[in-house]
């Protein structure tokens, strides 16, 4: 136990014990998270990316294995 | 022959993999902006990389690893430049949807935001992305079981700070067990 942090994790060890949540709050919890970031995934896709994929086909038009020595920069 | 094929299909994978990867990219890092250029980084060495990607094994995954594994070794490299201050501040600038949504969803994003980052990591891959517990372990590089204690911490951290994990489910709160034993403290004072 962590007893020396904020009052907000005092609130927090509650359930510390790790009592299983009931279905309906996992729910809850399940649908909310899909919601929030379901939106991030629902955002427009920006240009940049499109012009990536381009770019990535016409550098190599059908590079096999492509060798590691002709990579555009070196990437650590 | 097949090889363009398979960039084809591969690519088609990638673009379907895009949404997914912003998305987590933003959680990780708390910042459109990165998050873009983690993603840019992350397509740019996967592709330079497919030779090693085993058709038929799941690419999304593949992706996400990469992504965890760009973010976190230049945020080392940051950390060494920049030292922690700047960055504790700027990680986890709170993302908003462009819609400002329900009190509901704000409250549950900033309760999200609350969580330690392996926690909400886990939660969010296990939770919203539908990746399994063994695939999570993999693009986490941790034991199966870690992730699953993960999650479920996540869940009751984030029950509690909604306060929808009911009091009155989980017994008396300790607060009066402090109070019992403070007592008896004092008795044998």
């Amino acid at each position: 136990m962590n007893a020396k942090s904020g009052p907000e994790s005092t609130r927090g060890q509650k359930n510390t014990k790790s009592v299983p949540l009931s279905k309906e709050i996992q729910n809850h919890i399940g649908s909310r998270l899909r919601a929030v970031y379901g939106q991030l995934v629902q955002e427009p896709i920006p240009e940049r990316f499109s012009e990536l994929l381009k770019q990535l086909n016409t550098e190599t038009p059908n590079a096999p294995e492509a060798d590691p020595s002709s990579s555009e920069e070196p990437r650590t | 022959m097949t090889t363009t094929n398979r960039d084809t299909t591969l690519e088609a994978d990638i673009v379907a993999a895009i949404p997914h990867l912003r998305a987590f990219a933003t959680s990780l890092c708390g910042n459109r902006e990165r998050a873009d250029d983690l993603v840019q980084e992350t397509i740019l060495k996967a592709w330079d990389n497919r030779s090693s990607f085993a058709v038929g094994t799941n690419l999304k995954a593949w992706l996400f690893t990469i992504l965890r594994n760009t973010y976190f070794s230049e945020r080392r490299k940051r950390k060494r430049e920049v030292e922690d201050a700047e960055d504790k501040i700027s990680s986890r600038v709170a993302v908003h949807g462009e819609q400002q949504g329900h009190m509901d969803l704000h409250d549950f994003r900033q309760a999200l935001e609350q969580l330690s980052e392996d926690q909400r990591e886990a939660l969010i891959l296990v939770g919203a992305e539908g990746f399994s517990y063994e695939e999570v372990a993999e693009i986490c590089g941790c034991a199966v079981g870690t992730v699953k204690s993960r999650v479920n911490r996540a869940r009751t951290r984030l029950a509690d700070l909604l306060g929808v994990g009911s009091v009155s489910e989980f017994g008396p709160e300790p607060v009066s067990d402090g109070v019992i034993s403070n007592r008896r403290g004092s008795d044998v004072m």
